[in-house]
């Protein structure tokens, strides 16, 4: 087991190595944009202010060396500084993961809390009306996007149930530019801008997670050990949920792995509807204004959450299901 | 669709190439179709009805997308060359995605309700609502379709190989996967086609790079299985050769699930592009977008809702006519796998 850790964490750093150094170079192939974008506004010779722009950026510098710059930055932590703010990105993704990672893990909780208990409920009422209701509108969250389920509440909580304004914000805390507000300290009114959008992120996932618990727990009540522990006596409640559900939930921790796996990102879209200055948004305007570092850092963060994140799970999996064994 | 089948031509007909085939030739080529696909396209109905629908509304919008051809040819590009000729306005669209109109008055036709000349209304700047749905069905599916066809085929091809040969090669590509998939997806969407051209060709491409981990991963696990069985065993030792042996003897046997990670990825792929273009339209904005439509309706959504509620439905409907379709799809195709 150890050597197998061991063999993982090397082959993440090498998977790591690659994918920083494959950002850095695309970045790179095509340096256009970033000049673009830090020469705007200059006036006169545009000529000479994209030399300007490529010289402050440290762009003119040989290949080589900007990548060692890059590389040995990131052995130490360090991400570089940010071509728009000229502030390090490390800190600044400091200063954005909060919210990023409480919406993330406040949509999991959803999932889970509302998936779960919903999966054995479908799955021990098998082919029952509330089976049906149930899956039907599994499939209907399924199908549609969590901006568009995010618009479509807004729109009527506002227009039909007259609420407005329908929802508090980063923004109503703090009305003036340039809204990166942290976190608000108050967990009531904390909880007031995360809800909304924890919940409609969340339900999505919360369906996959009951139909997949659902098909799982239908294996599992199948098996002997189950009708074993019916044939001695057991309550059927417990059977439900000591015997079946313990293995029928292993599954599903793959699923909320990955689910964690991709709310490191954070959620760009649902951060850009509710005004939530986390790292999703970061990221993507980033990428709009040809921020390499700004890119690069984001990428390197969330390909390690990824691959750290797969490892846990499949150490998890090892470790509760004694069937499991790497070699 | 390329070309056209005569209205008479029944499905089984189109699969034999209308001739009735000769018993020895049919011997060979395995079952034939004959009467059993009517039957099964019948019973799909009677006993998937969710799936149906979901067949249906994909249906209608391919048909949507459809245009006149026009004798202009060249490299396929999205959204209107895909299949390599021009295609014209939709059958469906009485206008051009960028038409606008005037009112009586010679005002823009700004927020006008629905109508018998415009079915939806107009938006914030007099355009077709109607229209602007229909050109954008041909932008979603057509991406989709791209998209899906590249991942699956190159998917196909890699999980084939991988789990054919296993050992180093098996280690190998997977690892390289496993750093494929560790790339952000929708950052590295954005991310190539700022840096490339803003163009939907090279967003199809983009995503198929991105899908074709998680297909290969579906197909490598099939493969797996069946490279056991003692047919692929007696193929090897009747002399055929790996090529030969991957293609004609574990392929046709993986093609149930490669089929359902098609439709479902079908889904995925709709919705991708309406999320990348709404959250930075300018990222391709050359045509109508779903996305585009509602990130654009987004502004004055509580005003004049209509342009929101008809981009967000038809988002929502699509998607969820590809899960239903897909599900139904692999539950008929492979009842192994039913688990998810």
């Amino acid at each position: 087991m150890g050597r197998y850790i061991l063999a993982r964490l090397l082959l993440n750093l090498l998977v790591l190595l690659a994918v920083a150094s494959l950002v850095f170079l695309a970045l790179r192939l095509s340096p256009g944009g970033a000049l673009e974008a830090a020469s705007q506004g200059v006036q006169g010779d545009l000529e000479q202010a994209r030399q300007a722009a490529r010289r402050s950026l440290g762009l003119d510098r040989p290949l080589w060396e900007q990548y060692w710059d890059y590389m040995s930055g990131l052995a130490r932590g360090e991400l570089g500084d940010s071509f728009r703010t000229r502030s390090p990105v490390a800190q600044e993704i400091r200063e954005r993961i909060g919210p990023s990672l409480e919406l993330g893990l406040l949509q999991l909780a959803v999932a889970l809390l509302v998936g779960v208990p919903l999966g054995v409920v479908t799955a021990v009422r098998r082919d029952t009306w509330p089976d049906y209701v149930l899956r039907v509108t599994a499939v209907l969250f399924l199908g549609v996007p969590s901006f568009v389920l995010a618009i479509f509440v807004l729109l009527f909580s506002a227009r039909y149930l007259g609420w407005t304004p329908p929802i508090t914000t980063y923004r109503d805390l703090a009305p003036l530019p340039p809204f990166d507000t942290p976190a608000p300290e108050d967990p009531w009114l904390n909880l007031q801008v995360m809800a909304l959008p924890a919940l409609i992120g969340g339900l999505g996932t919360a369906a996959i997670v009951m139909r997949f618990l659902r098909a799982q727990m239908l294996e599992v009540l199948r098996q002997d050990y189950v009708r074993m522990a019916l044939a001695k006596g057991l309550p059927g409640r417990l059977v439900v949920l000591r015997h079946a559900l313990r293995n029928a939930l292993l599954p599903v921790l793959t699923l909320a792995g990955l689910a964690l796996g991709t709310l490191a990102a954070g959620n760009v879209v649902l951060e850009s509807i509710f005004l939530i200055p986390g790292l999703g948004l970061y990221a993507v305007n980033g990428v709009r204004q040809n921020d390499f570092p700004v890119v690069q850092g984001m990428t390197v963060l969330v390909a390690s959450f990824l691959v750290f994140v797969n490892l846990l799970t499949d150490l998890a999996y090892a470790w509760l299901d004694p069937r499991v064994r790497y070699a | 669709m390329p070309g056209s089948t005569p209205a008479s031509a029944m499905p089984d007909e189109a699969a034999t190439g209308g001739v009735v085939p000769v018993p020895a030739a049919d011997a060979l080529s395995g079952p034939a179709p004959g009467p059993g696909v009517p039957r099964a396209v019948g019973r799909f109905l009677r006993r998937r009805p969710l799936g149906a629908l979901g067949v249906a509304v994909a249906l209608a919008m391919l048909a949507a997308s459809l245009g006149p051809p026009e004798p202009r040819f060249g490299l396929p590009d999205l959204p209107d060359r895909p299949l390599g000729f021009q295609m014209g306005r939709p059958f469906l669209a009485r206008y051009g995605p960028e038409d606008f109109f005037r009112d009586d008055s010679g005002r823009l036709a700004r927020f006008q309700p629905p109508s018998g000349r415009h079915w939806l209304g107009t938006d914030d700047k007099g355009r077709d609502v109607w229209a602007r749905l229909v050109w954008g069905t041909r932008r979603s599916l057509f991406f989709a379709l791209w998209a899906l066809v590249l991942a699956t085929v190159g998917g196909t091809a890699v999980g084939l190989a991988s789990a054919y040969f296993l050992g180093w090669v098996d280690m190998l590509v997977q690892r390289l996967m496993d750093g494929l998939q560790s790339f952000p997806p929708l950052l590295v969407l954005m991310l190539v086609v700022t840096l490339t051209e803003p163009s939907l060709r090279v967003l199809a491409f983009a995503l198929a790079v991105v899908a074709l981990p998680s297909v290969q991963r579906v197909v490598r696990s099939v493969v797996l299985a069946v490279r056991e069985e003692p047919y692929v065993l007696a193929a090897r030792a009747l002399g055929a050769s790996h090529l030969r042996t991957m293609l004609r003897h574990v392929l046709p046997n993986v093609m149930a699930p490669v089929l359902t990670v098609f439709s479902v990825g079908l889904g995925s792929a709709v919705l991708a592009e309406a999320a990348i273009s709404f959250v930075d339209p300018s990222t391709v904005p050359q045509s109508a977008s779903w996305g585009i439509m509602l990130a654009e309706g987004r502004a004055y959504m509580f005003e004049h809702p209509h342009v929101v509620l008809a981009a967000g439905g038809a988002i929502a409907g699509a998607v969820l006519a590809f899960n239903l379709a897909g599900d139904a799809l692999r539950d008929v195709l492979d009842p192994r796998l039913r688990v998810l």
